[in-house]
């Protein structure tokens, strides 16, 4: 089910009605537990509306992670004395940490990564003059696999590190995997943020699902208004790159820079303002990327929750920074890659995050990636120049490697790429709705930055009560308007 | 909780209000009305023809209605009619496939009744099973019809089609258009004349080559298959001779005619002998004006021979 569709705006209410009727009985034994089954089988009817077929891997890798994590635990509690320190492994727990990793990863290599693998090792005896008749399979990608499979991931793994203590209630369990809201497009929770919000009972606050609607619909502005606007100027530029001029080319890269934006991160507030309207907290996943100074800055704002995956159970555990040049060079190219590699089978992909590494590594070899962790232009409204022209530095290499991203494979890329200089001219055309969208996005996100104009907003005085009110009114126009053609997410294919 | 839900079921009341401020705001300035209500377009001319329409029907009695999508409102030359002594108004829209001509049918049926209903029915459009929003949007935003019975068919549309924005727009512009009539802000169409009765002449330039494209096989859709017998049944109770019109095509679209195994008049245009001359085309199943008149011809004196047979 889609979060721009008809059927989730009778899906929402009428859950959310069922949801805090049955909240009335959370105090009595079982009450929560019938809470929380409802929210399983929401989400397994919000998952299913897809492909029910595939609730299936869902309910397997459920299962798989809820058993090995009591048997993690029940190991540590055998093998390791109670006054080890931290670091103190269980050589048992270890082999079911790996049964875990083994069933979880080989679903994602088999459902996501299988045909790309075949495809490659065909091509690469080809190069070599050795033709080979390999059939590919016929495989669908199931929906948001990569999502919770690393949210399951992080559980044994916590447990593993005796940083989480296992549940032993399914229900909860396959609730926290399965939380309809950020299933298929993150953000991707920690068992340790998310299981804790699902096991106890939850209390409504009014001001909480406010906030929640009202991210709602600025998401759902973010996806239906701004990126599918986007997306009908950077379909016909990237499907038709021979036939336009360098500048228009350039533009047609930076409409995907903003339709990628709108729509990921459209995706993830809808999905946190959501989760608010149940009493659960999601972590943000965005914040403001392209105000970003740095690259690394970047990078601690954009897809927040998937980066810190990497930064916590495998940049660290490589060691991260702090074991010597060269193995931090080397672990910063396996998080890019790996990274990289996570959003598709392609090796677009690949060559993104290997742009994004070598971006990364002069900031990390000078020791300057810790440069820019301060809010952009405190407490001003506008920038320096210096951070102006860090912005604009880092907006257009981000731009750049873009266009990897979103080319079919990395002829289309290089050929799109090298026509923004070799192709001289005027913009064949220019998206003036779409220019329009961006520009209202990016000054009301540049506004929201300054808490004195937020604080006014959010003034609770008469008039700025009705302005906000017709604002809003205006929103849901707006998103009726261009919610027509149900066009899916782009995350959703990750 | 009670705080929230009064809130919401406030904002709710007063949202239309919201939406009140900017029709009015709409209503003043044909900017805001093209970027936030939507914008007006000739193409397919749905303004002008609604327009004449709504000065003809009760002045002149029509011998042929015809109603289908682009290959029909480019494709259907009404002077050729003429020549045969036969009126045709065509009411063929873009995209307008089976489900989308019932209603219209209905309301131009309460306008007068013809003789023939000419149903123009290009396969590739009939496997839908919903009801596609833009050629609902095109009579809503274009359309100059507005009495009650025309703004049924456009409810019943609205209805079909799930497009809760087509729902929306239903409340501006029956006001709108008790302002001016639709067709004063609408974009151009600089490859298409509006030639009257309906019929866009289309200036493309004509193919010299039949264009690569691969045949497609298509079976008609339950929901296109009920709307078709619907408006067998309406044609049957009001004496309306129905025929069905496969529109010519370069690359033929490969249908089976035994979904629709009702006893259908059928015309096929692929039959037509300039049906495969690409000069008739501007691509693969549009024909330019001149090719049209040259159809439309050969079309009227099918419809006028099928006619004669009792």
């Amino acid at each position: 089910m889609l979060f721009n569709s008809l059927e989730f705006l009778l899906f929402l209410p009428t859950v959310f009605a069922a949801y805090w009727i049955l909240n009335r009985w959370t105090d009595r034994p079982r009450g929560l537990q019938a809470q929380n089954f409802l929210l399983l089988v929401s989400s397994y009817v919000f998952y299913g509306w897809w492909d029910w077929r595939f609730l299936s891997l869902i309910a397997f890798s459920t299962l798989v992670d809820y058993a090995v994590g009591i048997q993690i635990a029940k190991a540590n509690a055998r093998e390791i004395p109670a006054d080890a320190d931290e670091s103190a492994r269980s050589r048992t727990a270890k082999r079911w940490l790996w049964v875990s990793l083994a069933v979880n990863l080989g679903l994602l290599g088999y459902f996501k990564y299988a045909n790309f693998f075949i495809e490659s090792w065909v091509k690469a005896w080809e190069s070599l003059g050795v033709s080979m008749h390999v059939s590919t399979l016929h495989i669908v990608l199931p929906v948001g696999i990569s999502f919770y499979t690393f949210q399951t991931l992080s559980y044994s793994i916590d447990i593993y590190r005796r940083k989480l203590n296992p549940t032993r209630n399914l229900i909860d369990f396959a609730a926290f995997v399965s939380f309809f809201p950020q299933l298929v497009a993150g953000p991707i929770e920690r068992a340790s943020a998310l299981l804790p919000q699902i096991q106890r009972r939850r209390q409504f606050d009014a001001e909480v699902a406010s906030s929640g609607l009202r991210l709602i619909l600025w998401g759902l502005f973010k996806k239906v208004v701004i990126a599918d606007t986007c997306a009908i100027f950077v379909n016909d530029v990237f499907d038709h790159h021979h036939e336009y001029s360098g500048p228009t080319l350039i533009l047609g890269a930076v409409y995907f820079a903003f339709q990628i934006y709108g729509d990921f991160s459209g995706y993830s507030d809808i999905a946190i303002g959501t989760a608010r309207l149940f009493g659960i907290t999601l972590m943000t996943n965005f914040r403001t990327p392209y105000f970003a100074r740095d690259i690394a800055e970047f990078w601690r704002r954009w897809h927040i929750s998937l980066s810190t995956w990497f930064r916590d159970y495998l940049y660290i555990p490589l060691g991260g920074s702090r074991v010597g040049k060269w193995k931090a060079v080397r672990n910063t190219f396996v998080i890019f890659l790996v990274s990289g590699f996570w959003h598709g089978a392609n090796w677009t992909f690949v060559v993104w995050g290997l742009i994004h590494a070598l971006l990364f590594l002069p900031l990390l070899l000078m020791n300057r990636n810790l440069r820019n962790t301060g809010e952009i232009a405190d407490g001003r409204w506008l920038p320096s120049l210096r951070e102006l022209g860090g912005m604009a530095w880092t907006f257009s290499i981000v731009t750049l490697a873009w266009v990897f991203f979103r080319a079919e494979n990395l002829n289309h890329a290089l050929e799109f790429i090298t026509h923004f200089g070799n192709r001289p001219g005027s913009l064949d055309k220019l998206s003036k709705t779409g220019a329009f969208w961006v520009t209202l996005m990016l000054c009301l996100e540049w506004g929201a930055r300054v808490p004195t104009a937020w604080n006014r907003w959010r003034s609770s005085s008469v008039p700025m009560t009705a302005a906000r009110w017709l604002i809003y009114a205006l929103g849901v126009w707006l998103v009726m308007k261009n919610i027509q053609s149900q066009a899916e997410f782009i995350y959703f294919q990750f | 909780m009670k705080r929230f839900l009064l809130r919401v079921g406030l904002f709710l009341i007063l949202m239309p209000l919201g939406w009140a401020v900017l029709f009015a705001l709409a209503m003043m300035n044909s900017g805001i009305e093209s970027r936030f209500i939507a914008q007006e377009r000739n193409w397919g001319f749905v303004n002008a023809k609604s327009l004449e329409w709504a000065q003809l029907r009760h002045s002149t009695p029509f011998d042929v209605l015809a109603f289908g999508s682009s290959t029909c409102y480019s494709g259907i030359d009404p002077r050729a009619f003429e020549e045969r002594d036969m009126k045709l108004f065509n009411f063929c829209s873009s995209s307008q496939s089976i489900p989308h001509s019932l209603p219209l049918i209905e309301a131009a049926f309460e306008d007068q009744t013809p003789e023939v209903l000419l149903l123009d029915v290009y396969p590739a459009i009939w496997d839908k099973e919903t009801v596609s929003s833009e050629p609902v949007r095109d009579w809503i935003v274009n359309g100059n019809l507005w009495d009650t019975h025309w703004a049924k068919a456009y409810g019943k549309l609205t209805l079909a089609s799930h497009a809760p924005f087509a729902w929306m727009i239903m409340l501006y512009y029956p006001f709108r258009r008790m302002l001016s009539p639709a067709g004063k802000n609408a974009t151009e169409d600089p490859n298409g004349l509006y030639e009257g009765r309906g019929f866009v002449f289309r200036t493309f330039p004509a193919l010299s080559e039949v264009p690569s494209d691969d045949p497609r096989d298509i079976s008609m859709s339950s929901t296109v298959l009920e709307a078709l017998i619907r408006i067998s049944d309406l044609c049957e109770s009001r004496g309306v001779k129905l025929m069905l019109i496969n529109p010519p095509q370069l690359v033929e679209e490969v249908f089976d005619p035994s979904t629709v195994a009702r006893d259908f008049v059928w015309i096929d245009g692929n039959q037509w002998p300039g049906a495969k001359r690409p000069s008739n085309f501007y691509d693969d199943h549009h024909l330019v004006g001149e090719g049209a008149l040259r159809y439309s011809e050969w079309l009227s004196l099918q419809v006028t021979q099928i006619q004669k047979v009792p």
